[in-house]
């Protein structure tokens, strides 16, 4: 084929083609082409409006460096409230339609100072000093018990007879009571000690007294 | 009777003339650009977003259109590049080997509500798509849109020498798909 007259031979060369109608086979919807004029200019003033917001509006400083780690979490965060749509967390029935009230009554009730609290006096050595008193008492009772009862004990094991003998034996407790109820009167010494030598009265008051 | 390319132009500089020389603009070159995408992708749909895509383009850049091409050329180069792109696009995004794209298209040409040839012009549009992306674009604008191969190098960039040469093949290639296949 001549590629200079590439325009006519190739109708000789390709008579099917050549004779084919050369219209186009394609179709377009009713009235797309006056629509489409209309479209199109739209589209241009929405680009043109576009455009100038775009060069009034700013950002802020590094806003675009972490804008795909936020929409990352926030594609997560749907992610996970779609797989678990609750946290299962449930208040009691008619939890908030009560909830302002009781919050206005705790606020509007006079707020009481608070009681200083005593704390009493408790400590761990009160306690074992407590435990050691207790003690003490209880074994003093209880000795004490005991040598009550030793000395009872031991009196009761001697027969009454020789108790008695004792006594009759040991009755003579000396002059002391003669002395003591003389104490009181008004006697007279001379007459008693005439009779007596100083020597014997010696004698009497180192044995006696 | 269409405005010229030099008064769509200055009336575009004019930013109180802007909008008017914009709707004659698109007067003008909205049905080529739309045609010329639409045998590309097939698909009215795809072919809608494309031509707007394209247009919104040729708003925020006619300003700083220099005439050292045709007008029409560089709305030609914008809308091709566009319609290539998204053809690449739908070939990762299906997964679907380079050299194979167009059985993909013709399937979606055979369910096409916006197909309204007979069964010969169904069988050119599905030797079309056994074509490389760059013959099928060369036979379009040659074929349909009836462009010089000077104004076609202008738009891919391509060689006039190395534009007939594809030209001859994808002809060849269709004729022999046309004969052979029912």
């Amino acid at each position: 084929m001549d590629l200079e007259n590439t325009g006519k031979e190739w109708r000789e060369e390709a008579p099917l083609l050549s004779a084919m109608d050369k219209k186009d086979p394609f179709t377009v919807p009713d009235n797309y082409f006056t629509d489409l004029q209309n479209n199109i200019t739209s589209r241009c003033l929405i680009e043109d409006a576009r455009f100038r917001n775009e060069e009034e509006f700013t950002v802020p400083a590094g806003y675009f460096d972490s804008l795909v780690e936020q929409t990352e979490g926030r594609i997560a965060e749907q992610t996970v409230r779609s797989l678990v749509s609750s946290p299962g967390l449930t208040v009691p029935d008619e939890y908030f339609s009560t909830l302002h009230q009781s919050i206005v009554a705790r606020t509007s009730k006079a707020v009481a100072p608070a009681e200083a609290v005593v704390r009493p006096l408790r400590s761990n050595w009160f306690k074992y000093a407590a435990a050691a008193c207790v003690t003490a008492i209880l074994g003093s009772v209880l000795i004490f018990s005991n040598q009550d009862n030793s000395f009872e004990s031991g009196l009761s094991r001697i027969p009454d007879q020789d108790i008695i003998n004792y006594l009759q034996m040991h009755s003579d407790v000396g002059d002391t009571p003669l002395i003591l109820e003389s104490l009181g009167q008004n006697v007279n010494l001379s007459d008693i000690s005439s009779d007596i030598s100083d020597a014997e009265l010696e004698e009497y008051i180192s044995t006696t007294l | 009777m269409q405005t010229e390319d030099s008064e769509i132009l200055r009336k575009f500089a004019d930013p109180a003339t802007r909008n008017e020389a914009f709707n004659l603009l698109l007067q003008k070159y909205q049905q080529k650009i739309y045609w010329h995408i639409r045998r590309l992708v097939i698909n009215h749909d795809d072919a809608d977003d494309l031509v707007q895509d394209v247009f919104i383009k040729v708003w925020k850049n006619l300003a700083e259109f220099r005439s050292d091409s045709q007008l029409y050329t560089w709305l030609y180069r914008i809308a091709t590049n566009e319609s290539i792109t998204f053809l690449n696009r739908q070939k990762l995004k299906n997964n679907v080997p380079f050299d194979e794209v167009g059985y993909d298209l013709a399937e979606s040409l055979a369910d096409s509500t916006y197909f309204d040839g007979d069964k010969a012009q169904l069988k050119l549009q599905k030797a079309l798509l056994t074509l490389p992306e760059k013959q099928r674009l060369v036979f379009n604008m040659k074929y349909f849109d009836d462009l010089k191969y000077d104004e076609i190098s202008e738009i891919l960039g391509t060689s006039v020498g190395g534009l007939k040469a594809s030209f001859h093949l994808a002809v060849k290639k269709i004729e022999h798909y046309l004969l052979n296949t029912d």
